[in-house]
């Protein structure tokens, strides 16, 4: 063991050997610097944008393609497909953390490992520069407390295309036949656990909701801020917290389908509503989908749809919508101007109108929800099979929508990570495998690790 | 004088593929993930001082990966050490067929770590084997990985695959030492337990400083087997420095990754010059 | 240690000696012996199902040793019916052989150079190649990302090939048999009018074997069971190892999982078997001085 020892000791005098390591450092910082300068900007010159999506936005992107090569005949879009979520992951970031990638990236919340974290780390760059020097670009277009759910510290990161809000739907007769008055003025935690002990005791149908909702949807839902990304912080030892969470294992679950039984009627949700297993569908994320929902409900029972959110904690917040699909540009790009329009592009009204959820862009929303309210009525369609007399979505639950969306007060980014973590927390304590304390000793313990990280 | 002159140059002609390659590949993204320690920023680089030092050392986080990588050697290296000493003790006598049982120990390191993997959740898994026994007896069942025997069951995998490497290294100190040795000792009179002390041990330092470093090598790299064992984010008692290194490499912070590498190193560094010294002061070879 | 003759030690030590092997041999007697299941009786033995990984009723794990139906539907499955596997596997040969290749070679230039010559700032040089190796990985994985990046090497084997190659490990360890080597072999070759390179491959080399085969075999499996690099240099997914597949298969295809295994060790432990004589000899040189 002494070569190492004897080695340094025996063939230089310490002074000597001192001063080499120091010299040593001093090349080796110069060395440094100099690779900070090459170190940035170097995406491929050549006038091709380049983009990674995955396999299931092709369709999308064949218009967007079309419409990108008219308007830059002398640029070229660069597309990578991947089929594989991991690996589309992995390639980003090992990219983007090189200093290269992409030069535009269309991300959902599985795309990164924490949409936040990315977003603290400056992979993107602010576009609230391009809005601004932009004239053409008008905010009042799109909705703006979605739109805004891209502003980290004061900068936009990312704009979101489309998004979702959590509501179910039902008809006002099915809430009175099961002794049930729901008034959405009121509409908090405490209306809720009241109309479904009402619901319980007096109700008809077996179930209100057709499907568990999952904690962290529920969670959401409430408004009650539990995770600040900003500052790092967690508030899961609050009252309210522990109401929700109590509340969700006491009142809300009981009154939902559970998953064995559901399974039972696959997709096909409306069967619930028919042998009066459930009195709301819940599966209404895009205005076609309540448009479907309604036609179920008046098919069967002969009565307008009205649409619910789910109850905030408080009630006068707002509701939460959130994104799915979302665009940002890297910031070491050397085409960010093209990204740019491209990026306008995807929030035009013709590539809003192809959405699957909500639109953000409000034109998008205006002209689908009109076409509902009209065009679209007494058709026939197939929906997994089977047949179906559309119905218009009436003025009344066109009413609900705006309300609801209008009364939107935050756009919250999944985080998937802590969802799943909610979720297997609040999964523990229904099975009664936790106590309170320990569901919320766990969170605040698992959470706070991983915003700290 | 010439001769002396021509020997060097041949040394550093021979020294240079591996030393051109270690520089290349390690040396220098060492030297730049050091400077990159000093900044922030993914593109537009700036330059922040002792800021990343500062978050790093205030994180909740990087302090209970510190604590538990500390934890992890301070109790699984002196229990592999004493344990493969003991089993090289047990070892090291002229048994017949005892070569076949050098080659057994050997060969847990030569499994893929997946299989272990595997053979660990089917024994500690929430409906694992060890879950199930328990139930047949009906003695609640404990969710092993997800509660503080993580770390045990942790420590069980580290010793179970780094054992045998041990005890063989250990054997070949155990020989090293000259039988005369022993035979003086016997003929003053001295006990079993004197002799272990007086001779064994002082002869074994070398070895065992040997051994002490490999452990605490193989003890980063159980990072391989608890993140397939338990994902990136496992049980608070199991969460190391790897995995604080590993998640912020997922999360595109590379500037916080390369200061906890840097201090880590560093650390290192100081530890192993200690030791050396240690063993140089106390250790008695064979030089005289 | 002086062994005691008396009969009731020796039984003693048998005991406790085949305990010790039962404890570490466990795993590897299950895996073998679940190798030879058949994929039903695994899914059963194990309560897993599958790839969505939510058994509607879960059972507890047993223990079993003996399959019920011996049989090589596991092995079939794997080698056959899977056309990944075999692909994989010798991906994991193509990177595994050169890098163990090229190891030897530059760490016996670069041992024979820190062992015997001397040359200015050797032992400092010696010094960080120990730090070098306590480094973790990721430290070093983004800038040579950039490196191989900037020569678009990045999608090649070479870039997962070149710095295993270099890993220092290698002149760590022959360095240490090198050094046991009394110079008087080189100091007679020199007499004799022998160049550099000749005392090097006709005096060390012959006395190295050992070294080199424990090299070789340390090299090869942790080379073989590689996983990170490959995820991050590679591209496309059927460039990657088999290291890689197996970790996925634990989760993805429970049923073939442990005849994969079995597959995967194989060559491992093969080549363990043939250099085990020199590795045992080479750890205990390696470890003393």
């Amino acid at each position: 063991m002494l070569w190492i020892y004897g080695g340094l000791e025996s063939r230089y005098m310490k002074g000597n050997k001192y001063l080499a390591l120091a010299l040593s450092c001093i090349l080796l910082f110069f060395t440094g610097c100099t690779g900070k300068n090459d170190n940035n900007k170097q995406i491929e010159g050549n006038n091709a944008i380049k983009l990674y999506l995955m396999e299931y936005t092709k369709p999308f992107m064949t218009k967007a393609t079309k419409q990108f090569n008219d308007q830059y005949p002398d640029h070229t879009l660069d597309i990578e497909y991947f089929d594989n979520k991991d690996e589309c992951r992995k390639r980003l970031n090992t990219e983007l953390l090189s200093g290269k990638g992409p030069d535009f990236v269309l991300f959902d919340t599985y795309t990164f490992n924490s949409i936040y974290k990315a977003l603290k780390s400056g992979v993107f760059c602010d576009l609230n520069p391009f809005i601004e020097a932009d004239e053409s670009f008008d905010m009042g277009n799109y909705n703006k407390t979605v739109m805004d759910c891209g502003i980290f510290d004061g900068k936009r990161y990312m704009i979101p295309l489309e998004y979702y809000i959590d509501t179910f739907i039902t008809t006002e007769e099915l809430l009175e036949e099961n002794g049930i008055n729901i008034n959405v003025q009121e509409w908090d935690i405490e209306h809720l656990t009241n109309t479904l002990k009402d619901f319980m005791d007096n109700g008809q149908a077996r179930f209100f909701f057709d499907r568990q909702y999952p904690f962290s949807d529920y969670a959401v839902g409430s408004g009650i801020e539990f995770i600040d990304h900003e500052n790092s912080k967690c508030y899961f030892n609050t009252p309210q917290f522990r109401e929700v969470l109590n509340t969700y294992k006491d009142v809300f679950l009981k009154a939902s389908v559970a998953n064995d039984l559901r399974m039972k009627y696959g997709i096909k949700y409306w069967e619930m509503l028919k042998d009066n297993t459930a009195i709301t569908a819940g599966a209404v994320n895009s205005l076609q989908s309540i448009w479907v929902a309604n036609s179920f409900l008046f098919d069967i029972f002969k009565c307008k749809g009205r649409a619910y959110p789910l109850p905030t904690y408080d009630k006068t917040a707002g509701y939460s919508a959130l994104p799915f699909d979302m665009v940002a540009i890297n910031s070491n790009s050397n085409h960010k101007e093209i990204a740019y329009d491209m990026i306008k592009f995807m929030l035009s009204k013709e590539l809003q109108l192809e959405s699957s959820f909500y639109p953000v862009n409000e034109e998008a929303y205006d002209e689908q929800l009109k076409e509902y309210m009209g065009a679209a009525g007494n058709q026939i369609v197939n929906i997994k099979g089977t047949p179906l007399t559309t119905t218009v979505i009436s003025e009344e639950l066109a009413g609900d929508l705006t309300n609801i969306k209008n009364k939107l007060s935050r756009c919250i980014v999944r985080d998937e990570y802590i969802f799943d973590l909610l979720n297997d927390a609040a999964f523990k304590y229904v099975d009664g495998e936790y106590s309170e304390d320990q569901v919320i000793n766990e969170l605040e313990s698992k959470v706070m690790l991983y915003l700290n990280e | 004088m010439k001769i002396r002159h021509r020997e060097m140059v041949a040394g550093m002609i021979f020294a240079a593929p591996c030393i051109a390659g270690f520089a290349v590949f390690f040396a220098v993204p060492f030297i730049i993930s050091v400077f990159y320690c000093f900044t922030e920023g993914i593109s537009a680089i700036s330059f922040v001082g002792f800021d990343n030092f500062k978050g790093l050392l205030e994180s909740v986080s990087f302090r209970l990966a510190a604590m538990n990588t500390l934890k992890f050697n301070l109790i699984s290296v002196p229990f592999i050490l004493l344990l493969s000493l003991a089993i090289a003790l047990l070892l090291n006598s002229r048994l017949k067929y005892i070569s076949i049982f050098k080659s057994l120990f050997i060969l847990p390191l030569v499994i893929p770590v997946a299989s272990i993997v595997l053979v660990w959740q089917i024994l500690f898994g929430d409906y694992g084997a060890i879950n199930g026994i328990l139930n047949a007896f009906n003695i609640e069942t404990v969710d092993w990985l997800n509660s503080s025997w993580s770390f045990f069951i942790l420590v069980s995998l580290y010793v179970w695959k780094n054992c045998g490497y041990n005890i063989i290294l250990f054997i070949a100190g155990l020989n090293s030492i000259p039988l005369d040795y022993y035979e003086a000792a016997n003929i003053d009179g001295a006990g079993r337990l004197k002799r272990f002390l007086k001779i064994t041990v002082p002869y074994l330092i070398p070895t065992g400083f040997f051994v002490f470093i490999i452990s605490i090598i193989n003890s980063f790299k159980v990072f391989r087997e608890a993140y397939l064992l338990a994902g990136s984010y496992p049980h608070q008692d199991i969460y190391m420095l790897q995995h604080f290194m590993n998640n912020n490499f997922d999360n595109l912070n590379y500037q916080r990754l390369s200061t906890a590498a840097f201090l880590i190193v560093s650390l290192i560094v100081i530890l192993v010059f200690f030791l050396f010294s240690f063993e140089e002061r106390y250790g008695m070879n064979f030089r005289n | 240690m002086i062994v005691s003759r008396s009969k009731y030690k020796r039984v003693l030590q048998y005991i406790l000696l085949l305990m010790l092997a039962a404890m570490l041999l466990f795993p590897i007697v299950l895996i073998t012996a679940n190798s030879f299941m058949d994929e039903n009786e695994v899914i059963s033995t194990y309560g897993m199902s599958g790839s969505d990984g939510t058994a509607l009723d879960k059972d507890y794990a047993k223990i079993v040793f003996i399959p019920g139906k011996a049989s090589l539907m596991q092995y079939y499955y794997a080698l056959l019916r899977e056309p990944t596997f075999l692909v994989m596997f010798w991906n994991s040969v193509i990177l595994t052989a050169p890098i163990m290749l090229g190891q030897i070679l530059v760490s016996s230039f670069g041992g024979y150079a820190f062992a015997k010559y001397r040359f200015p700032l050797r032992d400092q040089i010696f010094f960080l190649f120990i730090i070098v190796m306590l480094m973790p990985y990721q430290v070093t994985l983004v800038p040579n990302y950039i490196l191989f990046n900037k020569m678009n090497m990045i999608g090649s084997y070479l870039a997962i090939i070149l710095p295993g190659v270099f890993t220092t490990f290698g002149v760590f360890l022959l360095r240490q048999f090198i050094q046991g080597i009394p110079d008087e072999y080189s100091q007679a070759a020199r007499v004799d009018g022998a160049g550099h390179l000749s005392i090097f491959f006709r005096v060390i080399m012959p006395q190295c074997k050992s070294g080199i085969a424990s090299l070789a075999i340390l090299s090869f499996v942790d080379n073989w069971n590689m996983v990170e690099q490959p995820l991050i240099f590679l591209r496309d997914s059927y460039k990657y190892p088999m290291s890689i597949f197996l970790s996925f298969i634990n989760t993805s295809n429970p049923g073939i999982a442990f005849a994969c295994g079995i597959l995967y060790m194989l060559p491992a432990v093969l080549i363990f078997l043939y250099g085990e004589e020199y590795l045992i000899k080479g750890i205990q040189l390696s470890g003393i001085k």
